[in-house]
């Protein structure tokens, strides 16, 4: 074995006995120009990465401004056609005249109903359509009129048996995911002159829609009002063209439900009073009570049905009580009669396409509140040979 | 590219971080450093202080003189870098060189093993042979012996050069001396 020692020293030995041999001297000159070609080396390096980085970071910045472009066409065409497009959280039918609101829209009112329904009405300016002599004019894309003397039904949906030349088909197409209004489509046969009114006899508990001849005045200013309602569980929301009404009238503008997907359905009814009408409620148990602004009023009550819609004066007595379903009349602009002087008038209205001047006639006021989604709306039998008129 | 030391340790005992004298030589290169004409002069005035003692070291780290004069050169390039920013030149250098030295080794990794086959035969070991013999220890094992019985440095400041822990270095050299005195006993 060999001494520790030793082998430290003979190794000393050695590596200094290798590091003595070597002679060299500093070379700064060799040195500076390594220096050189390094600094020249390592800028175009970095000018190597600087490029690659750029065209990196602007390849990147294409694709992301073509990827947010793509999305922002999305968003801006779903913002365009918020009625068509689908949502999840709505569902059930709903009724009405359905529009685009291409103007700005006013804040009408924001309230929440007992049942934690959240309501908020938008206007947008009003429209005054050309002045019917022989009829109203319907809201666009709303409403279709055969021509004069072909009851042809244009609804997809069958015609009942039983349904006369002046009977129609409301076909309520279900409500879009948004809760846009259904396009109603309404063949009718020309028939003379018709200002229909519902006459409410005052206390009598009994109503009757009376079909009055002489050509009434047109109310053809309509308005696009948009509500959104919304719950725990579901939003909607939906458009109208909103007619003015004359005083004393009350007008069941649009209706729906929604969140019957959710597990909690809801149902909401849009009504345009008169200037009389001081506070508008659903009628029923746990009924939504409102003051109309600008006398517009939406009531929402939990439930997969609304019940009728009740008008008070300002010292609580009822003027009038419709059925929380919008009429199919009420597409078009308001026609009213020469009210009763004794009683008050809660208009219906003519549908379009109809002559004034034709019989009176008789309608019931108490149609289904609310029908299944997707259900035709046949009308009653009793509205045969009404010329037009519908409840 | 070799890898450039990242830290700097400061080894008071050693005379590798006395300050650098001033400036005073006038003949000073011009280089496209851009570094101060004081910091130039610093930089030159250490590096032709310290050039041939690193050469030496380099030689023995790599066994080839020619090979440590240019590991060297690289390593003054890499200081020149830093100059400004370096506290302890010279324990910078010396690690920058001990790193390069193992880049070299592990490129010509087939030329270690060519030269592991040279072992020369027993007999009387002449300071050549165990030089020979110390070229087949591992790079580490070299290192720590090279910094230790050329260098004369003390375990910390071996262990900043091999960027290990002063009880790494001990083991080292107690590993690489048995692998000698196995050759030597041969």
């Amino acid at each position: 074995m060999s001494d520790p020692d030793n082998t430290e020293d003979r190794l000393r030995l050695s590596l200094h006995s290798h590091a003595d041999a070597v002679q060299v001297e500093p070379d700064s000159s060799g040195l500076f120009d390594r220096t050189a070609r390094d600094s020249v080396h390592r800028r175009r390096r970095l000018g190597a990465l600087s490029v690659i980085a750029v065209v990196l970071v602007g390849a990147a910045g294409v694709l992301g401004g073509q990827a947010l472009a793509s999305s922002g066409t999305k968003q801006t065409t779903a913002s365009l056609a918020p009625e068509s497009a689908a949502a999840p959280s709505t569902g059930g039918p709903s009724s009405g005249a359905a529009i685009a609101p291409s103007a700005p829209l006013n804040h009408l009112f924001t309230r929440t109903t007992g049942d934690g329904i959240t309501i908020r009405a938008y206007v947008g300016q009003a429209e005054t359509a050309p002045t019917c002599e022989n009829g109203c004019t319907p809201a666009p894309g709303t409403t279709s009129t055969t021509g004069a003397g072909q009851p042809t039904p244009t609804s997809s949906l069958p015609v009942p048996k039983g349904a006369g030349a002046s009977s129609g088909t409301i076909s309520p197409a279900a409500s879009t995911g948004t809760g846009s209004l259904p396009v109603m489509t309404v063949p009718l046969t020309p028939v003379s002159p018709v200002s229909t009114t519902t006459t409410v006899g005052a206390g009598a508990g009994t109503t009757s829609t009376t079909a009055g001849s002489g050509g009434g005045a047109t109310t053809c200013t309509s308005a696009p009002v948009t509500i959104e309602l919304s719950t725990d569980a579901a939003v909607t929301t939906a458009t109208a063209a909103v007619e003015t009404p004359v005083a004393g009238q009350l007008v069941v503008e649009a209706s729906g439900v929604f969140g019957t997907a959710e597990g909690n359905p809801a149902s909401w009814v849009l009504v345009a009073t008169g200037s009389d009408v001081a506070s508008v409620r659903l009628g029923g148990a746990g009924s939504d009570t409102m003051t109309p602004v600008d006398g517009l009023a939406v009531l929402a009550v939990t439930g997969s049905s609304a019940p009728s819609v009740v008008a008070l004066d300002p010292n609580g007595v009822v003027l009038a009580s419709v059925p929380a379903t919008v009429s199919s009349a009420t597409l078009g602009c308001a026609v009213t009669g020469s009210p009763p002087p004794s009683s008050t008038t809660v208009p219906s209205t003519v549908p379009p396409g109809s002559n004034p001047g034709g019989p009176v006639t008789t309608i019931p006021i108490d149609p289904p509140v609310n029908s299944p989604p997707g259900t035709a709306l046949p009308l009653a039998d009793d509205a045969v040979g009404a010329t037009g008129a519908r409840g | 590219m070799d890898e450039a030391p990242t830290a700097v340790a400061s080894h008071p005992g050693t005379p590798d971080n006395a300050p650098h004298p001033d400036a005073s030589t006038a003949e000073v290169p011009s280089s496209p450093g851009a570094l101060p004409t004081a910091r130039r002069v610093e930089f030159i005035e250490f590096y032709e202080k310290n050039f041939a003692s690193l050469v030496r070291l380099g030689t023995l780290l790599t066994g080839s003189p020619e090979v440590a004069l240019d590991l060297v050169q690289d390593s003054f390039v890499r200081l020149h870098r830093r100059w400004p920013s370096v506290d302890a030149p010279l324990p910078y250098v010396r690690r920058s060189l001990v790193n390069a030295a193992t880049s070299y080794h592990r490129r010509a990794a087939l030329a270690r093993r060519h030269l592991s086959t040279m072992r020369p035969e027993v007999g009387e070991l002449e300071p050549d042979e165990l030089f020979d013999a110390l070229a087949n220890l591992t790079q580490r094992q070299r290192a720590a012996l090279v910094l230790r019985f050329y260098d004369d440095l003390d375990d910390r400041a071996i262990a900043a050069a091999l960027r290990c822990r002063p009880a790494t270095v001990r083991s080292l050299i107690h590993r690489g001396l048995g692998e000698l005195r196995k050759v030597i006993d041969q």
